[in-house]
């Protein structure tokens, strides 16, 4: 059998993977966002709620969590039709802190001192299980006819209207969906931890899920995959560097970023 | 077929087309002509769905479609050709001739569409695997056709189909919109710089000079005034 040690490391890496697809989905429409930690707040916040209080089956809680987080992912997707590039990204970032800030005073889910007691339900088959259905689905969209809608509102939004794709269904649908991934990635997140707190989905989570698929490649959802267990490993790989450790890793980004800025996986364009 | 009344379209304050009425009847090809910055990619564009009008209405075969968004008017079978070789550049040939059958749902067909297209146009076929962006410019302009013939528009409206191509390209584009009229009969609404082949081929034209249409009817090419203007004689 694998140890405590691996075993954690393994199930943060299901996660993440989970969280990176999370983003993977909306950038694949050209859409970046600096807010995913918000609709993962979202999720792990009401699937926590429920499972606690509740005793809410842990599925139940987990999709109910996704499904709110994409319903607000849904309405924010809204204006995301609207601005683009930059603009997007900072109207994400204020997104993320919104949530973040409202659960930090939102006093039935414990405002600042967090969230305790929550049931250890995350196990490593059922990250993994989880990781591996939305693995699936970015495979079933990947060379579908909607795939392809995707792919080309990505590359050009007006060519894509021409031949009758509807830039809002996808864009918002796309967003939404991405932000339901977030939302049971927060799920998995909190009934692993046991105990949330309004910092932990804060900017740097944001940032660190977006790394994850610039790292890996932005056009390839393996190579989301692959940025996932990368910016989960490698730190862990590297903990013999002590407090040095994220130095060394930052220096890798800014390395891999000069040597492949296209990502680990994907075509250079 | 397209009927377009009295339409106004702005460009914050400046007005770039005024009060144009075109009409395009079933089967017809119609050229529309003029200087750079005449309005006439404008114009297009406001029929597409593409820029919002600020007054005046469009009709497809008596529906009004002035307010609906570009995909919805393609959906209506009124498919555009943009300017400049629209071609989505990452994806493969077929991917994009996959992409004009995007409305349809009858697969069998469609398949059948985009193998008579490899077989129209034999430098697509052997190039289908590439990404679009590696063809040459006027293989690009085929590509982008075929994939709006696909999609199978009930009218088609290109936007300067020859465009920055070489001489002999221009002429294969300009043969493959005669051999859509004569063929096919598709309804054509087309916008050019190449005033004389395009009124060659039209059977009717249109002249729009700043905003205004000032000329039109059959036989624009015989006109004194634009001879003198566009065809250089």
């Amino acid at each position: 059998m694998i140890d405590h040690y691996t075993e954690s490391i393994l199930i943060f890496t299901c996660i993440n993977i989970v969280l990176a697809i999370s983003l993977y989905l909306p950038v694949s429409a050209g859409l970046l966002s600096l807010g995913q930690g918000g609709f993962m707040a979202i999720g792990a916040y009401l699937s926590a709620y429920m499972t606690t209080n509740y005793g809410w089956p842990f599925e139940v809680a987990l999709v109910a969590g996704g499904l709110a987080a994409g319903f607000i992912g849904l309405i924010v997707g809204i204006p995301a039709l609207r601005i683009k590039g930059v603009y997007l990204i900072i109207m994400t970032m204020g997104f993320g802190e919104i949530v973040r800030v409202f659960f930090l005073n939102f006093e039935p889910t414990g405002s600042a001192s967090g969230l305790g007691g929550i049931p250890h339900y995350t196990t490593l088959p059922v990250a993994a299980f989880v990781a591996a259905l939305f693995l699936f689905l970015c495979f079933q969209i990947r060379g579908s006819r909607i795939g392809r809608a995707i792919q080309a509102v990505r590359e050009d939004e007006l060519a894509a209207e021409v031949v009758g794709i509807n830039l809002t269904r996808i864009k918002v649908g796309v967003f939404g969906l991405g932000a339901f991934t977030a939302g049971v990635g927060g799920g998995l997140y909190a009934h692993y931890a046991m105990f949330i707190e309004p910092a932990q989905f804060g900017f740097h989570r944001s940032a660190e899920i977006f790394i994850m698929v610039v790292l890996g490649g932005m056009g390839n959802f393996l190579g989301a995959t692959l940025g996932a267990i990368a910016v989960t490993v490698l730190p862990e790989l590297l903990r013999g560097l002590q407090e040095w450790r994220m130095t060394f890793f930052g220096t890798l980004l800014v390395i891999m970023m000069i040597v492949r800025p296209w990502g680990l996986i994907g075509a250079q364009r | 077929m397209l009927r377009v009344e009295n339409l106004h379209v702005s460009y914050g304050k400046i007005r770039a087309v005024r009060d144009v009425s075109i009409e395009v009847n079933r089967g017809e090809v119609v050229a529309l002509i003029g200087p750079n910055g005449a309005g006439k990619s404008t114009l297009l564009k406001t029929i597409a769905g593409i820029l919002k009008c600020e007054s005046g209405s469009v009709f497809l075969q008596d529906e009004p479609i002035h307010n609906m968004a570009a995909a919805e008017v393609a959906r209506k079978g009124l498919v555009m050709v943009l300017e400049g070789r629209s071609t989505l550049k990452n994806m493969t040939v077929i991917e994009n001739l996959i992409l004009g059958g995007y409305m349809r749902s009858d697969h069998a067909e469609i398949a059948q569409d985009i193998q008579r297209m490899l077989e129209r146009f034999p430098a697509l076929k052997a190039r289908q695997s590439q990404r679009a962006g590696t063809l040459s410019g006027g293989e690009q302009q085929m590509l982008v056709i075929a994939r709006a013939l696909i999609s199978r528009p009930s009218l088609l409206m290109l936007d300067e189909p020859s465009l920055g191509l070489a001489p002999l390209m221009t002429a294969e584009i300009f043969a493959i919109i005669r051999e859509l009229k004569t063929k096919h009969e598709t309804t054509i609404l087309l916008v050019e710089q190449n005033a004389r082949q395009a009124l060659q081929l039209a059977d009717r034209g249109y002249v729009l000079e700043t905003g205004r249409i000032v000329l039109e009817g059959a036989g624009l090419a015989d006109n004194p005034a634009v001879r003198e203007a566009y065809l250089g004689v």
